[in-house]
């Protein structure tokens, strides 16, 4: 471990979990941009990543902030208190250990990726803590904006939402009254008050968050990038056989879609279009709501119990980033069905590295980035007829798959988002 | 608006005797006409002369002034009250032992039906019972309880009447009227009902019966939130308000704020506070908040709050909930990080109302300036507390020495534009009566308008402002007595410090600095609380009614500038002429 410090300016990147404990978009871009700048060279960063009691043996008595397997700047806050409602501390000795904790790195950037698990409130201690510092904030859904978990996706129907209000809160969560939304909403705009700049990862979501009340001048799009290494070894498909291999890669979650998914199956199946496979790669299903996991659980468990020759979906369950192209070869097309506003996608990133087109909901970042029919197919959020049919599509159309391979982007790298960030903190 | 008697009639609404009610002590005085405690050492003028003819006949002659100047000179020493010849006559004076004619009379006369349905003592001294009797033809005249060690002979008046229908559905023989009664009693607190208890009940014919039951021991503050729940949902033949205030006026009223300011009283003395955050000697103005039941609105005051740390402001926050006090005492702490704001946090081990809740949080503020917010109360905009500082300043100081501000709700439209007064009128029966009784209704002016209504926004004096956020000078506060402890639970105290502002020449003023005023719909309110707004109401109408009414039906005048029929939009000179 590197005991010297330079003089150069220190970034303190605060993230929601840290991505060897726990898989997650959030987290594994904080962490790239922690490793492009140390990659840079010309800031130190130091990476806080909050955890839950998810791996209890981490967390030491009395200690609140701590290190992380002997990583250089790399420390865990230790989180065994947290009001999920209100997103915010309810341990003071927490709150007085993050201040000794900014008193000592004395950072001149500290950039906030989510708030989650650590509380908003930390947003403006910094400021107050270090009121010369530069406070940058990435948005990675709409949690601030909206309590069904940041979806912007109404609870009774399913229904996209684009513009909260405390009545329109309200009919979602009748429970509470439209006060609360308001409450809610001063509290969010309070913290983040205190924050430089923003960021998202897709110009869409800025609307959102102009919509709700932030100044347009202070958000940036700054698209989410990744190191290539790992994913653009994937051997692409050989361009003779048919190409009707197709995979999920992401968390088996409602707001991902993977019951659409399988919706679609069964009515292709009900058509008596069978000849397909489709491989699920992803876990957390703990985090799916009881009946989308029950759903879910009683179709992989029905299609284990058919003859070998008959099975469509195969479960491969959760998987490290090393083993990602390993799982890509073994699909032509991956299938991004999310039913809320995904803001980027980034499986849609490592499917481009590893050649393969994407089929993706339309909307969000996912319709952002992959143009219908140039070089991925859409198909209308929530509809598995819709998605059926474009799953045939695939498997017939001779020629497409070539068609829309020819022209995948060149998904964004950790050095762009680096050089971007780099660029904001100055 | 008053609601004015129908044109013909000559009758007025009761107002009650304003100020007559005004000044309750921690414990108001046995009103020897209602209750009567037998005791050997308690000494009764009658008595006493009827005992001593020798005393009798100083007093005849006028060598002394009262049998009493004896007791104290000589009778007190020689134990004049133990002798037996005054205890018989005493005892017999108690209970009004009836003569042979009588006996004759009640033997063909049984007493009417009665029974009790609770019997409650708390070692405060409070006495509280209820139960029904069937006496529309042969009225209660007295009611005695006798314990191992004591006697006490509470009297019709003492007793409030409600309608019972379950008694009525369950007698055969036919009812007229107000069967059930009820009533509170402060005893001398020395008193200690315990034990097996025989009741007796005394009619006007004379005849009485009795049975015995078991004297329930309970503490003070339940054996109060039990009668007002008891009392809150009672049925009756008239206006429940009205009702309640006829049952309230003669006695009880009286009681249940005599024994709700011992509660009160008692809660505060066991007040712990602790500080939080960096401490100065003074501030410029102090927070004062009053939580209940509620803590989450804690944190959220202290974010949205947290410029006002830096003018130089402190928060003093007093909670009536003890089982809140961890949670918010974390709280707290954080705060004080968080903002760097200088938190005091008092904890009271029970409900002792808003008014003496703020009372004792004032009595910490380290300024000049007291201004009381409610939890659910936050800063409309940006730089509230540097304009509410330079109102201060700048203005005339007998137009920010009390006031409010416009309050708004979440919806976006105004909630509180100041506080103005109306009177609901409602018709109470008896048996041989019928009568109007006037309550005092407090209105939030404005509420509902568009923000852009000036009228309700605009800087002027108005009748009273909003407890929920209520700035004023410290010395001001002092001088009028701070807020009135004698409201259960707190409410209509705002509007009764208002009031005495106004009566000690201070008008209110409002400000147009807006708050939010979350104020949704409430959750249904606990009995006891019912039970408790209807005492204050009731109490609120007997200190101020008559004042309101007169300045209701009088046009307003230079004299009477604090309370209005409806608020006035005054100009800048008016203002000034009419403090």
């Amino acid at each position: 471990m590197n005991t010297t410090r330079t003089e150069r300016p220190r970034v303190l990147l605060v993230s929601m979990f840290h991505p060897e404990l726990q898989r997650g978009g959030t987290q594994q871009m904080c962490y790239e941009l922690f490793s492009g700048l140390k990659q840079r060279g010309d800031v130190e960063p130091f990476l806080l990543a909050a955890i839950d009691k998810s791996y209890p043996a981490l967390f030491k008595p009395g200690a609140h902030i701590t290190g992380f397997d002997q990583r250089d700047g790399e420390f865990l806050l230790l989180t065994d208190s947290y009001d999920p409602e209100w997103h915010r501390q309810t341990n003071p000795a927490i709150v007085q250990a993050y201040i000794d904790f900014l008193q000592t790195i004395r950072p001149a950037i500290v950039h906030f990726h989510h708030f989650h698990f650590f509380g908003i409130d930390l947003v403006s201690l910094t400021r107050r803590i270090l009121p010369e510092s530069r406070i940058v904030f990435t948005f990675h859904e709409f949690m601030a904006i909206c309590q069904a978990d940041g979806t912007m996706r109404r609870p009774f129907d399913g229904s996209l939402c684009r513009q909260a209000s405390q009545v329109r809160c309200h009919q979602c969560f009748p429970a509470q009254k439209p006060e609360h939304f308001l409450l809610r909403k001063l509290w969010f705009q309070h913290h983040l008050a205190h924050v430089d700049q923003f960021t998202c990862p897709s110009a869409f979501m800025i609307e959102h968050y102009v919509a709700w009340g932030l100044p347009r001048a202070r958000i940036t799009h700054v698209a989410n990038g990744q190191d290539h290494d790992a994913v653009s070894a994937t051997p692409l498909p050989s361009p003779d056989r048919a190409k009707n291999r197709f995979g999920f890669f992401g968390q088996i979650t409602d707001a991902k879609g993977v019951h659409i998914l399988l919706r679609a199956v069964t009515h292709l199946r009900d058509m008596g279009f069978t000849d397909f496979t489709l491989d699920i790669n992803g876990g957390n299903i703990q985090f799916a709501s009881p009946s989308i996991r029950a759903e879910i659980e009683d179709f992989l468990a029905a299609e284990q119990a058919l003859p070998y020759r008959e099975r469509i979906v195969t479960a491969h369950g959760a998987y490290h980033p090393d083993d990602l192209a390993a799982r890509m070869d073994r699909v032509d097309w991956c299938i991004v069905p999310s039913i809320w506003w995904e803001s980027f996608g980034l499986v849609i990133s490592e499917a481009w590295m590893a050649g393969r087109p994407v089929i993706c909901s339309n909307a969000g970042g996912p319709a952002e980035r992959i143009s219908h029919n140039i070089n991925g197919l859409h198909f209308p959020l929530g509809d598995h007829r819709a998605l059926a049919e474009t799953i045939i599509q695939c498997c017939t159309t001779t020629g497409l798959w070539a068609k829309l391979a020819a022209r995948l982007p060149k998904p964004p790298t950790r050095a762009a988002m680096t050089s971007e960030f780099a660029a904001l903190y100055a | 608006m008053l609601d004015r008697p129908i044109a013909g009639q000559i009758t007025k609404p009761d107002l009650g005797q304003g100020g007559q009610h005004a000044a309750a002590s921690p414990r108001s005085p046995i009103r020897a006409d209602m209750i009567w405690v037998l005791d050997d050492t308690a000494f009764d003028e009658a008595t006493y002369l009827q005992a001593y003819p020798d005393v009798a006949e100083a007093v005849k002659l006028g060598t002394l002034n009262a049998a009493y100047d004896h007791y104290l000179a000589h009778g007190q020493t020689e134990g004049r009250t133990f002798m037996p010849d005054y205890r018989e006559i005493a005892q017999r004076r108690f209970f009004e032992r009836p003569t042979a004619f009588d006996e004759i009379l009640a033997a063909s006369a049984p007493a009417p039906l009665w029974n009790i349905d609770a019997l409650m003592f708390a070692p405060c001294g409070a006495l509280s019972l209820a139960g029904w009797a069937n006496d529309g033809a042969d009225p209660i005249k007295f009611v005695i309880l006798q314990t191992q060690d004591h006697a006490l002979r509470l009297d019709q008046s003492a007793f409030a009447r409600w309608r019972r229908r379950d008694v009525e559905t369950s007698l055969t023989t036919p009812i007229a009227g107000h069967v059930g009664w009820w009533s509170l009693a402060m005893l001398p607190a020395t008193l200690r009902l315990r034990g097996r208890c025989n009741v007796t009940v005394r009619f006007e014919s004379g005849a009485s019966s009795q049975l015995e039951m078991e004297m329930l021991q309970v503490d003070h503050q339940i054996l109060r939130d039990m009668t007002m729940a008891h009392f809150a949902p009672l049925d009756y033949l008239g206006d429940q308000v009205a009702e309640s205030f006829t049952a309230l006026d003669p006695f009880i009223g009286d009681q249940v704020t005599a024994l709700s300011r011992i509660i009160s009283d008692n809660f505060i003395r066991g007040a712990i506070s602790e500080r939080f955050g960096p401490q100065a000697a003074t501030y410029n103005a102090s927070i004062i908040v009053c939580l209940y039941e509620r803590a989450s609105y804690f944190f959220l005051q202290s974010a949205l709050f947290s410029e006002a740390a830096d003018h130089g402001y402190e928060f003093i926050y007093i909670s009536n909930s003890p089982e809140l006090a961890d949670e918010l005492r974390d709280m707290a702490r954080i705060g004080a990080l968080m903002h760097s704001a200088s938190v005091t946090m008092v904890t009271l081990p029970g409900n002792a109302g808003i008014g003496a809740a703020n009372n004792a949080a004032a009595a910490l503020a380290r300024s000049d300036r007291l201004v009381f917010i409610n939890p659910d109360v936050f800063p409309y905009e940006p730089g509230w507390a540097a304009r509410h500082l330079a109102l201060i300043e700048t203005l005339p100081a007998d137009q920010t020495r009390l006031f409010g501000v416009p309050l708004v709700y979440g919806d976006g439209a105004l909630m509180h534009g100041g506080l103005h007064f109306a009177f609901d009128v409602g018709t109470t029966m008896g048996d041989s009566y019928v009568r109007r009784v006037a309550a005092l209704r407090i209105e939030h002016t404005g509420k509902g308008a568009p923000l852009w209504a000036a009228r309700y926004t605009t800087a002027r004096p108005v009748p009273a402002i909003s407890g929920a956020f209520m700035s004023i000078d410290r010395a001001w506060f002092e001088q009028i007595g701070g807020f009135s402890q004698d409201y259960l639970f707190g409410h209509f105290a705002d509007a009764d410090l208002c009031l005495k502002s106004g009566a000690a020449g201070q008008a209110v003023w409002l400000h147009d600095l807006k708050f939010w005023h979350l104020e949704g719909e409430p959750p249904p309110a606990k009995l006891h609380h019912q039970g408790g707004a209807l005492i204050n109401r009731w109490l609120f109408t007997r200190r101020w009614g008559a004042l309101v009414e007169s300045h209701l039906h009088t046009p307003p005048a230079a004299e009477a500038p604090a309370i209005s029929k409806r608020p006035r939009r005054a100009s800048p000179s008016q203002d000034q002429s009419n403090p």
